[in-house]
C-alpha cells in the first residue's frame, strides 16, 4: 500500500501523482502587473533546498481575503474548501534559506506579510504562470502559481509588537515559538513567522511543510515536560468529532503520559483507493526522536490533546483513533487533523469506568470492524518510579 | 579543591551512563567515592553511578563537595580519550572543571548544582529474582527485540531467564538457562519494560562486563552494570509498563 505512505511524494517513480493530478484549478488569472491582497499567507517551498522558492500567496478569488487562511470560516465540504483555496495563487522567486540572516527587500516584505494579523495588499510584477495546483498532505491546497520579479507592500500590515520583540530577541527558535504560543498566537500564525526565518539565533527560511510540523512538535514536547509532573486522571474520558470525512475518537485513561494514534484509511479514501490501510505510532513521555511513520498528521493530532492535558493539569494515557472516510476526496492539509482533534477536545466528554467501555462506545461510531484496528492499540500504561516510593 | 586521576574509560562510562537519561547532573565527590544519580524528566527511569576511591589512580579532596556537570559536554570530551589513557579532573574554583588527558586540557564551565533538577529518592524495592549474566548477551537480546517491538517482557522461573518481544508478525524469545547464567536464584518474576529506555542503558556496557538484574512482577527492574573492568558501578532503575484496565 504505497500511496498512503507516500502521499504525493512520488515513491511510485511516476513523474506526477495520479491522485493529486485529478484536481485541476479553475481559470483564475494574474496579470503581469497586479495588485492583490494576501490573507496574509506565505509559501516557502522545499524543492531545491537550500535554494528554495518562496513568496506571498495572493487572493485571486472575490471573497474577503482573510477567509482564505482561516479554517474556522471554511465551509464544511471538502469540495468547497478546495474551490475556495484554488482562488489563492502562490507567487515565488528563489531564495537561499540563509538569506534570512540578512533579508533583502523582497524577503523583508515577505516577513512583514507573514507577521501581519490582517490582510495586506501586495503589488508585484509576475511572469511564468503555472496552472498546476498544489495539493499536499501537510500544507493547505492552493491554485495557480507565478514567479514574481519583485513585490511591494501597498497597505499597512498590522504587526503585533510582541512579535517584533520576540523576533528581535537573541533567543533560540524553540523559545521564540513558546514565547509566542504562551502569548496566545495561533499555531498557524507561529508556523508562518517560523517559516520566513523570523525566529531563532540561526535565521533560516523553513519550508512551510516542515515549519508546520516543527511548530506542532516544539509546543507539544515543551508542554509534555510539565505534564509528566501532574497527577493522572482517575476516570476514562472519550471525546469525539468528525469533519471533512475525518472521524476522531480520543480516549484518555488513567496512566502516566503516553500517546498513540491509529489511522484507518478506509478503502476508497484519498490515499488508499484499493483497500483499507491501518497504521499506528506511539510514544511515551520521553522526547519522540524518530519522525513518525504517520508523518505530519501524528504531530497535528498530538498537540491539541497535550494542550488539553496541560490545561487540566493532569496526565493520562491517550489513544486517538482517526478514521478517514471516502468523503475526504482531496488533501486539505494537517490543519484538518489539528482542528478536528481540538474540536473533539473542546466537546463534552463521555465518562466511563473502564477503557473497554470507552472502546465499546467508540467502536459504534467507527465504520471499520474493531478486530481490524484493535490490534494496533497497545493497552498498557507506563508506570512512574514515584508510584513505588 | 578536587583533584582526581582515573582511567579514561571510567569517565567515559559514567558520563555515558548519565546521558542516557539527563543532560546535566550533580556529581558528589565524597570521602570514599564519587557518586551521582538522576531521574529522567518523565520519572520513569533513574541512573546511579558509584566509583569507589580505591578504583581511582589518585583522589584528593579538601572536603566533600558537590558540583553541577554538563554531562553531555563531558561525555563528548571523554569520547576522544584513548584506551588505557589516564584522565585528570580538577576543580579549583566553583566555576570550572578541568579535564586533562594526553596533551590536551579542556576547561568546562560548571553548573550551579541548585539549578539542576532535584535528585530522586531511591525507591526501596523488594525484587525476588536475581539474575547475573554477561552484559553483551543482554545487549544482543535488547537490540534484536528493538527491531520488532517497543517493549519487552523480562521473565524468570525455575527454567531460566527469558526476554520476550512480540511484533506485528514475529516474535523473539531469548532464553538463558541456569547453566548459561553466572548466578541465578530461580525465583519467579515477570514485568514489561519500554525498549526506548533499555536501548539507551545498554550502551554503557559491552561484552565481558557483568550485569545483575533484579526483577519482580509488575515492579521496577534494577539493572546493575559493572563497567570499566569492574572499576565503576552503574545502576539503572526502570519503572514497568502494566496492562491498562
Amino acid at each position: 500500500m504505497l500511496c498512503v505512505k507516500c502521499k504525493g511524494r512520488l515513491y511510485c517513480g511516476k513523474s506526477s501523482c495520479p491522485i493529486l493530478d485529478s484536481f485541476y484549478s479553475r481559470s483564475y488569472q494574474i496579470r503581469e502587473m497586479d495588485e492583490r491582497p494576501t490573507p496574509p499567507s506565505v509559501f516557502v517551498g522545499r524543492t531545491g533546498y537550500p535554494k528554495i522558492y518562496a513568496g506571498p500567496m495572493l487572493v485571486l478569488g472575490d471573497q474577503n481575503p482573510e477567509i482564505y487562511e482561516n479554517p474556522s470560516a471554511f465551509s464544511s465540504s471538502v469540495e468547497e474548501v478546495l474551490s475556495l483555496r484554488m482562488g489563492l495563487a502562490r507567487t515565488y522567486r528563489i531564495f537561499t534559506v540563509e538569506s534570512a540572516k540578512n533579508p533583502d527587500r523582497n524577503l523583508s516584505a515577505l516577513q512583514e506579510i507573514a507577521s501581519s494579523i490582517r490582510f495586506v495588499d501586495v503589488e508585484g510584477e509576475y511572469d511564468r504562470i503555472i496552472r498546476k495546483p498544489s495539493l499536499d498532505d501537510i500544507t493547505m491546497p492552493s491554485g495557480i502559481s507565478a514567479v514574481f520579479r519583485k513585490v511591494r507592500i501597498v497597505s499597512n500590515p498590522k504587526i503585533p509588537q510582541k512579535v517584533e520583540k520576540v523576533s528581535e530577541d537573541e533567543i533560540r527558535a524553540v523559545d521564540g515559538v513558546m514565547n509566542l504560543y504562551i502569548s496566545g498566537f495561533s499555531t498557524s500564525y507561529i508556523q508562518r513567522v517560523f517559516s520566513v526565518g523570523m525566529l531563532g539565533m540561526e535565521r533560516k527560511l523553513v519550508p512551510t511543510r516542515w515549519s508546520i510540523t516543527a511548530v506542532h512538535d516544539i509546543i507539544a514536547e515543551t508542554l509534555k515536560k510539565e505534564i509528566v509532573n501532574f497527577d493522572s486522571i482517575n476516570e476514562v474520558l472519550l471525546f469525539s468529532y468528525q469533519h471533512y470525512g475525518n472521524h476522531f475518537e480520543v480516549i484518555l485513561y488513567p496512566s502516566s503520559y503516553s500517546f498513540q494514534l491509529v489511522e484507518i484509511w478506509i478503502e476508497k479514501s484519498l490515499w488508499s483507493p484499493e483497500r483499507t490501510w491501518i497504521g499506528s505510532d506511539r510514544e511515551t513521555a520521553g522526547r519522540k526522536k524518530e519522525y513518525s511513520d504517520l508523518s505530519g498528521g501524528y504531530y497535528a493530532a498530538r498537540l491539541p490533546v497535550v494542550e488539553h492535558l496541560h490545561r487540566m493539569r493532569r496526565q493520562a494515557g491517550v489513544i486517538v483513533l482517526r478514521e478517514i472516510l471516502p468523503e475526504y476526496t482531496a488533501p486539505l492539509g494537517v490543519w484538518v487533523v489539528e482542528e478536528g482533534v481540538r474540536k473533539a477536545m473542546n466537546s463534552k466528554p463521555e465518562r466511563f469506568h473502564s477503557l473497554d467501555d470507552a472502546l465499546n462506545t467508540a467502536e459504534r461510531r467507527i465504520k471499520t470492524r474493531r478486530d481490524r484496528w484493535e490490534k494496533h492499540i497497545q493497552l498498557y500504561q507506563q508506570m512512574s518510579l514515584k508510584q513505588f516510593l | 579543591m578536587i583533584d582526581v586521576i582515573m582511567d579514561g574509560d571510567i569517565l567515559k562510562s559514567i558520563t555515558r551512563a548519565m546521558v542516557a537519561l539527563v543532560s546535566e547532573a550533580r556529581f558528589h565527590f565524597m570521602d570514599d567515592r564519587i557518586h551521582s544519580r538522576a531521574v529522567d524528566p518523565a520519572n520513569v527511569a533513574m541512573v546511579i553511578f558509584d566509583v569507589s576511591r580505591e578504583n581511582l589512580e589518585a583522589y584528593s579532596i579538601d572536603e566533600e563537595k558537590t558540583v553541577g556537570v554538563d554531562v553531555n559536554r563531558i561525555y563528548d570530551i571523554a569520547k576522544s580519550i584513548k584506551k588505557n589513557e589516564l584522565v585528570e579532573l580538577k576543580v579549583e574554583d566553583e566555576a570550572t572543571l578541568r579535564v586533562k588527558f594526553g596533551s590536551v586540557e579542556y576547561s568546562v564551565s560548571l553548573i550551579d548544582p541548585s539549578a539542576i533538577r532535584k535528585e530522586p529518592k531511591i525507591p526501596n524495592l523488594e525484587l525476588p529474582a536475581k539474575i547475573v549474566l554477561d552484559a553483551g548477551e543482554f545487549k544482543k537480546a535488547i537490540a534484536a527485540a528493538d527491531r520488532i517491538s517497543d517493549h519487552v517482557i523480562f521473565r524468570s522461573d525455575s527454567t531460566g531467564f527469558y526476554i520476550e518481544a512480540e511484533g506485528d508478525v514475529d516474535r523473539i524469545v531469548f532464553h538463558m538457562s541456569e547453566a548459561d547464567l553466572i548466578e541465578f536464584n530461580r525465583a519467579e518474576a515477570r514485568s514489561m519494560f519500554s525498549i526506548e529506555y533499555l536501548k539507551e542503558f545498554i550502551k554503557v556496557a559491552g561484552t565481558g562486563d557483568m550485569l545483575t538484574v533484579h526483577l519482580g512482577t509488575n515492579y521496577p527492574v534494577r539493572l546493575v552494570f559493572d563497567v570499566s573492568g569492574g572499576k565503576a558501578r552503574v545502576e539503572y532503575i526502570l519503572a514497568p509498563r502494566i496492562e491498562a484496565e
